[in-house]
């Protein structure tokens, strides 16, 4: 049932045929995560834990990674879609952009990582989504029943809470040195937010940043997810 | 036993009264100072962390320099505290959703920020640090919207992935601004407190002051002209001429360019600045040194002390404030009894908390050990016109003029010290020497108060309207406020 259920909820990830293990490949050129996609500021000091995992995970499957800082990725990738647009053709930009990256580095591959922040629907404190399971935690759990009125804070405090929710998710798009989309997938990395219930008896509880760069296990099950079947998850 | 015990404590903490609960002794140690860029930076965390927040703050000059176009210099010393004690986080107030607060008075710029997460902490210190910047305008208007937006866009900058990045949002601030639709900004220039910040136009008016300046700091023109505007407010000219000059074309244009932007960032566009460490010149910070517990009280009770005063003036402070620094500038003297201007400050604490005859006793002894020094002059200045001694006051302000005719706080208090004493004309001159020197809210409102009473409408007014419109004026902005509807009451016939 577990198994059935974490099936049921996988991204669709997308692969060019013969692709799958990334034969071939060794060198991957990286840019800095979220170079192309808006990162919410709360989220800004994730990205330093997740290009240590990718780089792990990479490693792990035996390739060899290079990374781009984010001025550059910014820079090369605002100059490759300004060459694709004199051509009238912005949809080209990945070829652009990889061909002035071959011009400047050594790479089979390229990597554009990203975080991803997207709503989901928790119920009781808990939600599925891009092929993980999560519990909100609840910090401040009163000790004992709260009492009076406050019915809707005692629910939370049973049950957790459930509505729509932020949730982050590891993105990644790889292209081939020419510039075609071989691979993008995404995996499911961790609720944004804690739920706080220090002020339950005001009717309500409060969302708490989490601290994402430490949660280290989650992110690197979202890393896999992200990349399987380009560079498999192994159990 | 314990019973009994804990009943004895508590009748003990009564009998000699608290006006909070005393510091716990580990909350004066393992704190560390740095200084960058004049700016003194002294928290109550490792020296790691400290440097780093230094880093921070040394890259945001860097960036807010690259992206105004200039740099705005600093007309005093700047010491920002960061306190992760809670205990000591209460008695300084930053609780119940307080994070930081900023402030200046004529002895320099003050800021209090709450050392939690580190996303967070920078948040706070960016804002209020931007805050402290614009206040370096002694003489401009800087409109609320300008100073808001500025220090919502300038407070995410962060170093990631080997580059700085200025103007990331946060997911409240994009659903806010998608969902709610901007203010018309016709309205958030020209609204006064009523039209702008009341019930929902409160989030309304600060998210729609983030997206103007979010826009417009995206492309060299419009941060040509926000340099312009903040020049041109900076050299005196009126808020609507300083718009036309700097923006130079209709409000409806410029909400249909700001809904364009807002469209754009709905859709997940990374629109944020991306500079590179290396081509902007962001000052190294030295490493930070661990600070003696005495130099902590010191430092701390400055800041107590300062806001205080600044809550007594106003009737605004509930005695906690001055109790703190009344406890603080005590364990200073303690921990250096030969410090005469440590002594002196606890002499003001006092005399500020209640206790005459402790604060006589602490300036006499600060007097007598260190005639010759501007400060404790100035603080026998102080004393004196707590005890409402006014002739005194007169002499000891002198005496500090005498030895530092430059101090703005010495001219400022001779002219408290002759305005009491009913002399408003001798009084409305050392405030406008105090005012050519330096720069306060309250100098400003005691100079504003006089300038009305003599119907000197124009200058009255270019002094009280900055402090009715500053977000976070308070009681001062109040005054300021109902001093401008005096001044624009028709005459008694």
């Amino acid at each position: 049932m577990a198994l059935g259920c974490a099936y049921f909820s996988r991204p669709d990830n997308v692969i060019a045929p013969g692709h799958a293990g990334a034969p071939g490949v060794k060198r991957f050129l990286l840019c800095a995560p979220n170079t192309v996609i808006a990162l919410p500021a709360e989220l800004q000091d994730v990205t330093g834990s997740l290009r240590e995992q990718v780089d792990a995970y990479l490693h792990f499957h035996g390739r060899q990674a290079q990374w781009l800082n984010l001025y550059d990725s910014r820079r090369l990738w605002a100059e490759a879609t300004a060459a694709a647009k004199q051509k009238g053709a912005v949809d080209k930009t990945p070829a652009f952009f990889a061909e002035r990256l071959d011009q400047l580095y050594d790479f089979d591959a390229i990597i554009m990582p990203s975080l991803l922040v997207h709503k989901v629907r928790a119920t009781d404190g808990g939600a599925a989504w891009d092929g993980v399971d999560r519990q909100m935690q609840l910090l401040n759990k009163p000790a004992r029943p709260i009492g009076g009125q406050d019915t809707f804070a005692e629910g939370v405090a049973q049950g957790g809470v459930t509505g729509d929710v932020l949730a982050t998710s590891v993105h990644v798009l790889v292209f081939s040195r020419t510039g075609e989309r071989i691979f993008e997938g995404r995996g499911g990395f961790a609720f944004v937010h804690d739920a706080d219930m220090a002020n339950a008896k005001k009717w309500s509880y409060q969302f708490r940043i989490r601290d994402l760069a430490g949660d280290i296990d989650a992110m690197r099950e979202g890393i896999a997810i992200a990349f399987d079947p380009y560079l498999p998850e192994v159990d | 036993m314990r019973p009994r015990a804990t009943a004895l404590a508590l009748v003990v903490l009564c009998v000699i009264g608290c006006a909070g609960p005393r510091l716990a002794r580990p909350a004066l140690d393992g704190w560390h100072s740095v200084s960058v860029n004049d700016i003194r930076i002294i928290a109550n965390g490792t020296a790691e962390e400290t440097r780093a927040l230094a880093r921070d703050l040394a890259g945001f000059d860097a960036a807010f320099a690259f992206l105004i176009g200039r740099q705005i210099p600093a007309t005093g010393p700047t010491t920002i505290a960061l306190i992760r004690d809670s205990g000591l986080k209460h008695r300084f107030r930053l609780d119940r959703g307080t994070l930081g607060y900023a402030f200046t008075t004529l002895d320099g710029s003050l800021s209090c920020v709450g050392l939690d997460h580190p996303g967070q902490t920078r948040h706070v210190l960016l804002h209020e640090y931007t805050h402290l910047l614009l206040a370096r305008h002694h003489d401009a208007r800087v409109p609320r919207w300008y100073n808001e937006g500025l220090a919502s866009f300038f407070e995410t900058l962060a170093y990631r992935d080997g580059a700085l990045v200025v103007g990331a949002i946060t997911s409240d601030r994009l659903v806010g601004v998608v969902k709610r639709k901007p203010m018309p900004l016709a309205k958030m220039f020209g609204g006064d407190r009523e039209a702008t910040l009341r019930g929902q136009l409160i989030s309304d008016f600060y998210a729609t002051s983030w997206a103007l300046i979010h826009y417009l700091m995206q492309t060299p023109k419009g941060r040509r002209e926000l340099s312009r505007f903040e020049r041109e407010l900076a050299k005196g000219t009126p808020l609507e001429q300083a718009r036309e000059a700097a923006f130079a074309r209709p409000f409806p244009q410029l909400d249909s360019e700001l809904a364009v932007h807002i469209g754009y960032l709905a859709h997940g566009v990374a629109a944020v600045s991306v500079l590179d460490p290396k081509q902007i010149a962001i000052a190294e910070p030295p490493a930070a040194v661990p600070v003696p517990r005495g130099e902590v009280a010191r430092e701390l009770g400055a800041i107590a002390l300062a806001l205080g005063e600044e809550s007594a003036d106003e009737a605004e402070d509930d005695g906690g404030i001055s109790s703190l620094a009344s406890e603080l500038l005590g364990i200073a003297v303690a921990e250096d009894p030969t410090s005469a201007r440590a002594g002196a400050a606890l002499a003001r604490a006092r005399a500020l908390d209640g206790d005459a005859d402790g604060s006589g006793e602490a300036i006499a002894a600060a007097l007598r050990a260190a005639p010759g020094d501007v400060q404790v002059q100035l603080a026998a200045g102080r004393v004196a016109l707590a005890a409402q001694d006014d002739g005194e006051a007169q002499a000891r302000f002198r005496s500090a003029i005498a030895l530092d005719e430059r101090s703005p706080s010495a001219w400022y208090g001779l002219g408290r010290a002759l305005a009491r004493a009913g002399d408003a004309k001798s009084a409305l001159e050392a405030f406008t020497r105090a005012r050519r020197l330096g720069w306060s809210s309250p100098l400003d409102l005691e100079l504003g108060r006089l300038l009305v009473a003599a119907r000197r409408a124009d200058e009255a007014r270019a002094l009280l309207q900055p402090l009715a419109a500053d977000p976070h004026g308070g009681a001062i902005g109040k005054k300021a406020a109902e001093l401008l509807e005096e001044l624009d009451a028709p005459a008694e016939p």
